[in-house]
């Protein structure tokens, strides 16, 4: 029965408290100023349109004259980021397991290895490749290396977040029988958190598929020079060619990504 | 169930118990408060020999979840002292820790098997209490005495036919008998169960429980069970132990009791 004749409906919007207010205004505030930074022009935008159509009219039809050097260098990009992402995998597994809060041997080791993931995170792979360009010199090799510490930053921290949110029962059922740390680990926090880890994995190959293509640029291996090459060149039906390849593979990384995804977990 | 015809067989008589048996766990002064709940455990004292069933009772929030938790240090009681088999839990180092956890079962109202594992690795995770390494941690690396030994653990139960099956296809009551098939991979020598039989029908309640009691006898464990289902108490236990709001007050053999009795601890 309905007792509720007299109270009223709550508002639909509450009063912001004066501190989140000003926040908010705060933000906005910012938000314009930065539009200026960001140096957005309608004036160059429209005036550019032409240039934008010329160019793109230039790419079509594609150039498909250099397809086999276009496909070996394209098989090049995806070796290294399926090399670079399982060396990066292997390697983030154990540094994970130091980083998560419940299975670290150590607060020391906690925080160093939450640190080091940190960093290996918020270094940008172009960054990545730059040092190792000039640490090992041109080639696949240093693009490989890159992806391989990008990875590390991004798995490692994913996984030691699906590793601390395991549900705690089993592993405090082994803890209970005596059941050493890395026994605890091995047989009831990694298979609880396989499924996430293969997610993250599968993402994380479709990422440095992506990033293996711009790596290039800097000499770090794969497609990525040809395209600058061809843009330099003038060449724009051959840049459709290789943009048009490298879309293909993207999209067929990230097909085979979710349809993994969809079989595994 | 063919595995527990084939137990009833071979049951062995109980043991006479007398006040010279060996102690497994004694506990002392225990205390125990969680921040903003206040005390659940208040000058806990008892003494639990080899060989008997003891059944705890006592209402919801009564604290005896925390004394089994704090008899295997899972959590840090505030002040008091637990032995375990004559050593002091509370100052043992972690590989004595490990050691002495080793001797203790411990089963679950919730079963805690890993869930995307088979049922045979789960039974062999026991043996984790007596070696460590890759070889126990899956059935497919085991050696082949541990896995003989896990196939029998889960014969026990009734269970060998289910053992290439995931342990998350398993119903509740199948689960709570892998988990006791665990505890016996272990050879424990007490086992300590929470309410082992409370997420189940109470059909299912009552076979486990019937399971897990005779295997812990067959195998002359001591035994310390959590229920609220008093009648499983004053059958299967020797002795029943009540809290109430976190403080002991009942101590007695179960032949001396009834269920009214025992109900008097959820007044």
């Amino acid at each position: 029965m309905a007792t509720n004749d007299h109270v009223a409906a709550p508002a639909r919007f509450g009063r912001p408290a004066p501190a989140r207010f000003l926040a908010y205004l705060l933000a906005v505030l910012f938000f314009v100023v930065s539009v200026d930074g960001a140096g957005l022009s309608l004036t160059d935008f429209f005036s550019g349109l032409p240039h934008m159509a010329r160019l793109a009219g230039e790419m079509v039809p594609p150039d498909f004259d250099r397809l086999d050097s276009v496909a070996m260098a394209l098989l090049e990009t995806f070796q290294m980021a399926l090399v670079g992402t399982v060396l990066g995998v292997l390697a983030s597994l154990p540094l994970a397991v130091a980083a998560t809060r419940t299975h670290a041997p150590h607060a020391l080791v906690y925080h160093a290895a939450r640190t080091l993931i940190a960093f290996f995170r918020t270094v940008p792979d172009l960054v990545w490749a730059l040092f190792f360009v000039a640490s090992v010199g041109l080639g696949p090799f240093a693009g490989t290396l890159a992806i391989m510490v990008d990875t590390i930053g991004f798995c490692g921290r994913f996984f030691a977040e699906a590793m601390e949110e395991v549900e705690p029962g089993p592993s405090e059922a082994l803890t209970a029988i005596g059941a050493r740390r890395l026994d605890v680990v091995a047989c009831a926090v990694l298979p609880a958190a396989l499924p996430s880890f293969i997610n993250t994995s599968m993402f994380s190959l479709e990422k440095a598929t992506r990033s293996s293509v711009v790596l290039g640029l800097v000499g770090a291996g794969g497609i990525g020079i040809e395209l600058k090459v061809a843009m330099d060149m003038f060449q724009y039906a051959e840049a459709a060619t290789i943009i048009l390849t490298i879309f293909l593979l993207v999209l067929g990384v990230e097909r085979a990504g979710a349809a993994v995804r969809r079989r595994i977990i | 169930m063919p595995a527990i015809v084939r137990l009833a067989e071979t049951s062995a008589p109980k043991a006479a118990r007398t006040s010279d048996l060996p102690i497994d766990l004694a506990v002392g002064g225990l205390c125990k408060a969680f921040r903003g709940a206040g005390p659940v455990l208040c000058d806990i004292d008892l003494e639990i020999r080899r060989g008997e069933a003891v059944a705890l009772i006592g209402a919801n929030g009564s604290g005896k979840s925390t004394l089994l938790r704090c008899a295997l240090r899972l959590i840090e009681p505030d002040s008091g002292s637990v032995q375990l088999f004559g050593s002091d839990v509370g100052k043992a180092s972690r590989a004595r820790l490990c050691r002495l956890r080793a001797r203790v079962g411990l089963v679950s109202q919730r079963h805690n098997l890993v869930p995307r594992l088979s049922v045979l690795s789960n039974v062999l995770h026991g043996a984790q209490a007596r070696r460590s390494g890759p070889r126990i941690w899956y059935q497919s690396l085991a050696p082949h005495t541990e896995r003989a030994e896990a196939m029998d653990c889960l014969d026990r139960v009734g269970l060998a036919h289910l053992a290439g099956r995931r342990a998350d296809q398993l119903s509740g009551g199948q689960s709570q008998r892998v988990a006791i098939a665990r505890a016996l991979m272990q050879a424990p020598d007490l086992v300590l169960a929470d309410e082992p039989v409370a997420s189940l029908d109470p059909a299912a309640g009552e076979e486990v429980m019937r399971l897990f009691v005779d295997l812990t006898r067959w195998r002359g464990l001591t035994l310390v069970f959590v229920s609220h289902d008093l009648d499983h108490a004053l059958t299967y236990a020797d002795r029943v132990i009540g809290l109430r709001g976190g403080r002991l007050t009942l101590d007695q053999p179960a032949a001396r009791l009834d269920v009214d009795a025992l109900r008097g601890i959820y007044g």
